[in-house]
């Protein structure tokens, strides 16, 4: 593995950041680059498709993640808790949506469950109308058909 | 916030989201359309649901088929509880009222935190009086995988079960489905599927008749589904002539899906085995498999369905849960 020193990011729109490997591992996919090919420890890493604001968000998330794995001291669980929290609440919804996508694609596992808790909390209570609105999600039941699997399990409504 | 529109999330995330909703939502959900419903009612995806819900909160047991293990019990109040955890326990753990209305724990704990096989303790308050006393349970089971335990109580209202919270350490009661109490022989609990169950027995004349119900959601009464019923077709060796049941060889059971009737592909029956084993006594023991990856043992008066990854079948045990 490359030295424990300082790789640089670079967004889509060109937006380059400097970050500590040990926050950048915390993508599987940028720790599995570095593991393979040292020179993507001393060149630039592209981040194909993640723009450099939610880049920032992502570095920001792992920046405090990884230092807490480092310290849990100064760090400690309940102030991650409270700053998961305040991270996800900060979000808008198009942020919610790239930052999603963004950390499955660079499999930030902590974050990608926390974005993912976040949708299903807001979205548990919806009903089948307003969730087909959010996820584009064609109805192709007739209304026999979904008459029939809304009466198997009316408890659930 | 919730304006917005998430066009056209990959199927991927969707699928992360969907694991992380309790079961009432996603019930609701799979009318939404052909690929949800799928995704959804899969055996795969409802592994994967329960498995995510038992490691996190305390909304499901998180255990195997229940075994008759003793390992304790409280014949007073305030009395110490022993447990012992080894190995081969599951995760399973049930109180029981016996006939005097004392509390009677079996528990079998699941460790996988580490594996040391320390005797672990449970503190009986009066339990009996009110139903709100609490159990003092050490760190060590509250560390271990199981998360609540469960009883139904004899000599009570018989439409409820008493279940223990071992995170918030508090007693409650969970309303049993609503099913004829009167008609009923006998309650068994079960866990099927990593899901708090009951198999209800109804005598009929010469038949055995049992009905699988599950409580979808933990603590939603709402929640409870008849998922299977079995019944023990011919089964006069088992009521009237129990000590020769090997000797009148061969009986059949048929397992068959709630609402299923018709569909004679998804009913199954099979023969009772004959055995020569003479020590085996009036003991019944049935393995059989019902659908693709799905088998069920029926020992005695038990019946425990668990499913298999599809890889284990003819691993025969290997595959219980």
């Amino acid at each position: 593995m490359a030295s424990k020193g300082n790789l640089t990011l670079k967004s889509c729109n060109g937006k380059e950041f400097i970050v500590e490997e040990k926050v950048a591992v915390m993508s599987t996919t940028i720790k599995n680059m570095v593991d393979v090919d040292d020179s993507f420890a001393q060149g630039v890493i592209p981040i194909i498709g993640v723009d450099g604001k939610i880049l920032a968000k992502l570095i920001e998330y792992c920046k405090e993640h990884a230092e807490a794995d480092e310290d849990e001291e100064v760090k400690s669980e309940e102030y991650l808790k409270k700053f998961d929290e305040k991270f996800v609440d900060e979000l808008n919804l198009n942020d919610l949506y790239d930052l999603l996508k963004a950390s499955n694609y660079l499999e930030i596992t902590k974050l990608l469950n926390l974005l993912c808790q976040k949708v299903a909390s807001m979205i548990k209570g919806k009903k089948p109308e307003e969730i087909r609105r959010i996820f584009n999600i064609k109805n192709d039941f007739t209304p026999e058909e979904e008459e029939e699997i809304n009466r198997q399990n009316p408890w659930a409504f | 916030m919730t304006q917005g529109t998430f066009p056209d999330l990959p199927s991927e995330e969707i699928v992360i989201i969907l694991l992380s909703l309790p079961a009432e939502s996603l019930i609701r959900f799979m009318c939404l359309s052909k690929a949800w419903y799928a995704l959804i009612s899969s055996g795969k995806f409802i592994q994967k649901h329960l498995q995510v819900m038992a490691s996190r909160d305390n909304q499901y047991i998180s255990c195997g088929p229940p075994k008759d293990q003793y390992y304790g019990y409280g014949e007073n109040d305030n009395e110490i509880i022993e447990i012992e955890s080894d190995e081969d326990n599951n995760g399973v753990i049930k109180i029981e009222s016996d006939n005097d209305n004392n509390v009677v724990i079996e528990i079998e704990v699941d460790d996988i935190t580490d594996n040391n096989n320390e005797v672990n303790e449970i503190e009986v308050d009066d339990v009996t009086e009110d139903n709100t006393g609490a159990i003092e349970a050490d760190d060590d089971i509250s560390d271990a995988e199981v998360k609540m335990i469960f009883c139904r109580q004899i000599n009570k209202d018989e439409s409820m079960i008493l279940s223990f919270d071992l995170e918030k350490e508090i007693l409650q009661q969970i309303k049993l489905p609503n099913y004829d109490h009167a008609s009923i022989e006998h309650v068994e609990n079960v866990v099927y599927k990593d899901t708090l169950g009951f198999v209800v027995i109804h005598p009929i004349e010469r038949t055995e008749f049992y009905s699988l119900w599950v409580m979808k959601e933990y603590d939603v009464a709402d929640s409870w589904s008849k998922l299977f019923n079995v019944e023990i077709v011919d089964s006069l060796i088992l009521v009237e002539a129990k000590e020769n049941f090997l000797e009148q060889g061969r009986s059949s059971i048929r397992f068959y899906e709630e609402d299923d009737e018709a569909l004679p592909a998804k009913q199954m029956s099979i023969v009772l085995p004959e055995t020569e084993d003479a020590s085996m006594g009036n003991e019944l023991t049935v393995k059989g498999n019902y659908g693709e990856n799905e088998f069920f043992d029926y020992v005695s008066n038990e019946l425990i369905v668990y499913e298999v990854d599809v890889d284990d079948i003819g691993g025969d045990k290997n595959g219980r849960k």
